[in-house]
């Protein structure tokens, strides 16, 4: 074997991934020639130096963050999903009936039974709770104003959140939706927030 | 009907299941994406991203392979198209070697601590592992994503191609030339020119 022939496979030699014969072969030549036993060792330097770099830990509970956004993202499908059967819906309708006015009223309808199912079937575990508008009321949460009451947030018990309570203990990163069933969500449970921005959710 | 089981494709069973294995892979998946992107926040993203791409997609997950292998799968394809996504990423001229002083500041720096006398505390300090960082950083995502299996997840060459869904021979020629790259990444100009 020649230099160039063994350079091309040394990276495989090292990671013992070379059949028998070749390995064999590289490794009678790299007795004999030091040029490519100086390559094979820095290889193999680089190699140790990489297996011996620190293992990376999460900076916060990544499980507890991974569940939450999985449970965001099934929330935001489920709501995809009436919104798309909705349509649907209309969309069939126009078909057979015709006249827009019997097509608005009818998707009307078809919306509200939908919507009826998906708001019981919401009630479960996906969303992180939801805001009591009756004290302060309503008008107060204008666009623009930092609410800074935590205690108005009503945490839903869930399954995989247990012990969220107060907003203080809710934490985002900014990428929150509010649908109009007042529920917060959050997409990301990363840094802890004792405030929350109206702003973001633009009543 | 429940409509989100439904689209999610997950049932009750395989929730729990799936539950599982977010806690026992969560830290060797986020590992893997730290050294994927470099730093904190991407990797958190990543690895969010990947699990729950793994969630969605678990009804077609097969057994028969190693979860971790088939995570890694999913999340080699995250990171390569948020790379894509983004417009400008930062990659450097592959011919630049990364500025390290050179000659026996450098030698002192890639030496391995305490290597033969205790390995198992060895760790690498933290000026080298922003050295290593960086390099890899600078190599083309196929070369990292099969440089870091290899020898930060130690992998072996079927596994990365059943991670990076490729045949054998291509994992080999890209460790192959991701390592090239690294070390001519690691070695300033002057000893390559030595070398040569
Ligand atoms: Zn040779």
């Amino acid at each position: 074997m020649n230099c160039r022939k063994v350079n091309h496979l040394l990276s495989a030699y090292m990671d013992g991934e070379l059949p028998g014969i070749e390995s064999l072969q590289i490794r009678d030549h790299l007795n004999s020639c030091q040029a490519c036993c100086d390559d094979y060792n820095e290889l193999l330097h680089m190699k140790r130096l990489l297996g011996r770099l620190k293992v990376q830990t999460p900076v916060h509970d990544l499980p507890v963050a991974i569940f939450q956004t999985i449970r965001v993202d099934s929330e935001l499908a489920s709501h995809r999903t009436v919104a798309a059967r909705t349509q649907e819906l209309a969309n069939g309708l126009r078909a057979a009936v015709g006249p827009p006015r019997v097509v608005a009223i009818a998707i009307c309808a078809a919306g509200l039974v939908v919507f009826t199912f998906a708001s019981r079937n919401s009630d479960k575990v996906h969303s992180i709770g939801s805001w009591d508008h009756s004290t302060p009321p309503a008008s107060e949460f204008t666009a623009g104003i930092r609410y800074p009451d935590p205690q108005r947030f009503v945490s839903t018990p869930s399954r995989n959140t247990p012990g969220i309570r107060t907003l203080d203990e809710v934490s985002f990163t900014g990428q929150s939706y509010r649908w109009p069933d007042d529920r917060l969500y959050s997409r990301r449970a990363n840094t802890p927030v004792s405030t929350v921005d109206y702003t973001q959710f633009g009543r | 009907m429940d409509i989100a089981r439904l689209f999610a494709g997950v049932l009750k069973n395989d929730r729990s299941e799936f539950d599982a294995l977010v806690n026992r892979c969560h830290r060797q998946a986020y590992n893997v994406a730290y050294r994927l992107t470099g730093n904190h926040a991407d990797a958190d993203d990543l690895t969010q991203e990947t699990f729950l791409r793994a969630y969605r997609f678990f009804d077609r997950y097969n057994r028969s392979m190693p979860f971790e292998n088939w995570l890694y799968r999913i999340m080699s394809r995250v990171f390569i198209d948020e790379l894509r996504k983004k417009p400008k990423h930062r990659i450097q001229s592959i011919d630049q070697p990364i500025n390290i002083g050179s000659g026996s500041e450098r030698e002192m720096l890639l030496e391995i601590p305490d290597y033969d006398s205790n390995p198992e505390n060895a760790l690498l300090t933290d000026q080298l592992d922003e050295v290593l960082q960086t390099a890899l950083n600078s190599l083309p995502e196929e070369f990292r994503i099969a440089v870091i299996l290899a020898d930060i997840e130690g992998m072996s060459y079927e596994e990365i191609a059943e991670s990076m869904s490729c045949s054998l021979g291509t994992v080999r020629s890209r460790l192959h030339r991701g390592r090239k790259l690294l070390r001519s990444r690691l070695t300033p100009p002057s000893d390559m020119a030595a070398r040569s």
